[in-house]
């Protein structure tokens, strides 16, 4: 490859992202490697995106936009003859799932796990296990789908111990729990933390799923799962106390050792 | 989906992605107030079709592609401004100017200058917020497609404001 080619093509990588990774700018970012000049003339383009990208987001946005928005929102689904709030904490759940903590929430059918999105099924009794394994290993792209999904107002849940106080850099959103309820009849409830790593400036985003311990046969110790075939996932999942927990973070291996570090520093 | 989980998943949509929309918007138009109704118009977009958004996690890309449309339905009959095509434009590969001062002004007239083809790239590019692909994906044109013009379009955004570079500017 030539050297005008690969900075070329590699004028699509934002600075400070995992984009330089991406396999199909291999060449190009093989070529730099090899090439001191190429190399600098691009780290030059790169700091230059950089002030220009902040540049281009400094636009300051009106003080009260939100407000209106939320207003406007909230009058047209008036108009719309909604009666509930816009608030999610207080969305009623579905009759069939009582306002309970999605934690201790159980069903009564062995629904089988057929929506293939990142999800588990709480199930009555322990008739059917969720295997933590096949719950990372289900997540079938970079972007969890929960399609079909309505939202579920009950959102109770633990975060490990070693999370609580977050290291710097870790930012936790959530935790976001659907409703599902499945032709024939049989319920799931989905629930999943994401978090993010903030010290970035696009942050990687990944997965925190918790679930009863008991329904998870046989729990985690401390193990490492292998990604699912060309999912691009990396997992691990582990058992704390009444929980397992299984962390999931798309695409590439060194995502996860960032994470690691985050954790290990904020412990320490 | 129930009204009421609809109308929750809006507030949640509004609150995390109207500042990056009017950001965006006003990027596009290049004025405030054509930004603002842009916004608005994208939510009233977003509550017609709320139906449509299957997964929420992919609500930011859903909104800023209803903005996009918003923005490009605006300029229908509008045939007033001879807009600068970068398809004929001499190939990239300049060395990148050294010193650029950056201006905000002269940034978004270097923007408006451009057509759309070129400027949603770009503003999308330096926005750090999607990648190329998703770029691609949002303008509903080929991969390669994107990266030619993001190339283009970055050459020539950095030139421009090389060229207004004199010696002794006047910032302040
Ligand atoms: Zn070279």
């Amino acid at each position: 490859m030539d050297c005008r080619t690969a900075l070329e093509i590699l004028e699509v990588v934002r600075p400070d992202t995992g984009d330089l990774d991406d396999p199909e700018l291999a060449e190009a970012a093989a070529h730099i490697e090899s090439h001191a000049e190429c190399k600098s003339e691009f780290l030059r383009r790169q700091q230059l995106d950089r002030e220009i990208g902040s540049a281009m987001r400094d636009i300051p946005v009106p003080h009260d936009l939100e407000t209106r928005l939320l207003a406007d929102l909230a009058e047209r689904s008036e108009t719309a003859d909604v009666a509930e709030t816009v608030a999610a904490p207080t969305a009623k759940p579905k009759a069939a799932l009582q306002r309970r903590s999605w934690m201790s929430l159980v069903v009564g059918t062995a629904a089988s796990l057929a929506i293939g999105v990142i999800g588990w099924q709480l199930l009555s009794g322990s008739s059917t296990h969720v295997d933590a394994v096949q719950v990372a290993t289900s997540i079938t792209g970079r972007d969890p789908n929960f399609d079909g999904l309505t939202e579920y107002g009950g959102d109770d849940s633990e975060l490990p111990a070693d999370w609580e106080s977050l290291p710097k850099g870790l930012a936790i959103d959530g935790p976001k729990s659907y409703a599902y309820q499945q032709a024939d009849g049989a319920k799931l409830a989905i629930a999943m933390y994401q978090f993010r790593f903030t010290h970035r400036r696009t942050p990687v985003t990944g997965y925190l799923l918790v679930l009863p311990v008991d329904s998870v046969n046989p729990p985690p110790t401390n193990t490492a799962l292998p990604a699912g075939a060309g999912s691009g996932i990396t997992s691990v999942s582990w058992t704390d106390g009444d929980f397992v927990y299984v962390c999931v973070i798309p695409k590439r291996g060194g995502h996860f050792r960032r994470l690691g570090r985050l954790l290990d520093r904020g412990m320490t | 989906m129930a009204d009421g989980s609809a109308a929750s998943l809006l507030a949640q949509l509004v609150q995390q992605h109207y500042a990056a929309l009017y950001r965006y918007a006003f990027r596009l138009s290049g004025k405030s107030a054509d930004a603002e109704d842009l916004v608005q118009q994208s939510f009233l977009t977003a509550h017609q079709k709320i139906d449509q958004l299957r997964d929420p996690q992919n609500g930011k890309a859903w909104l800023f592609t209803i903005t996009r449309n918003a923005y490009l339905k605006s300029l229908r009959g509008n045939t007033g401004t001879k807009l600068l095509s970068l398809e004929h434009a001499p190939e990239p590969g300049e060395e990148c100017p050294q010193d650029i001062r950056l201006d905000n002004e002269q940034l978004q007239s270097i923007l408006n200058e451009l057509e759309e083809e070129f400027r949603t790239p770009l503003i999308l590019f330096y926005f750090e917020q999607f990648s190329y692909k998703e770029i691609a994906e949002q303008m509903d044109v080929p991969i390669g497609t994107v990266m030619s013009r993001l190339a283009r379009g970055k050459t020539h955004l950095r030139q421009k404001l090389a060229s207004f570079q004199p010696a002794g500017s006047q910032q302040t």
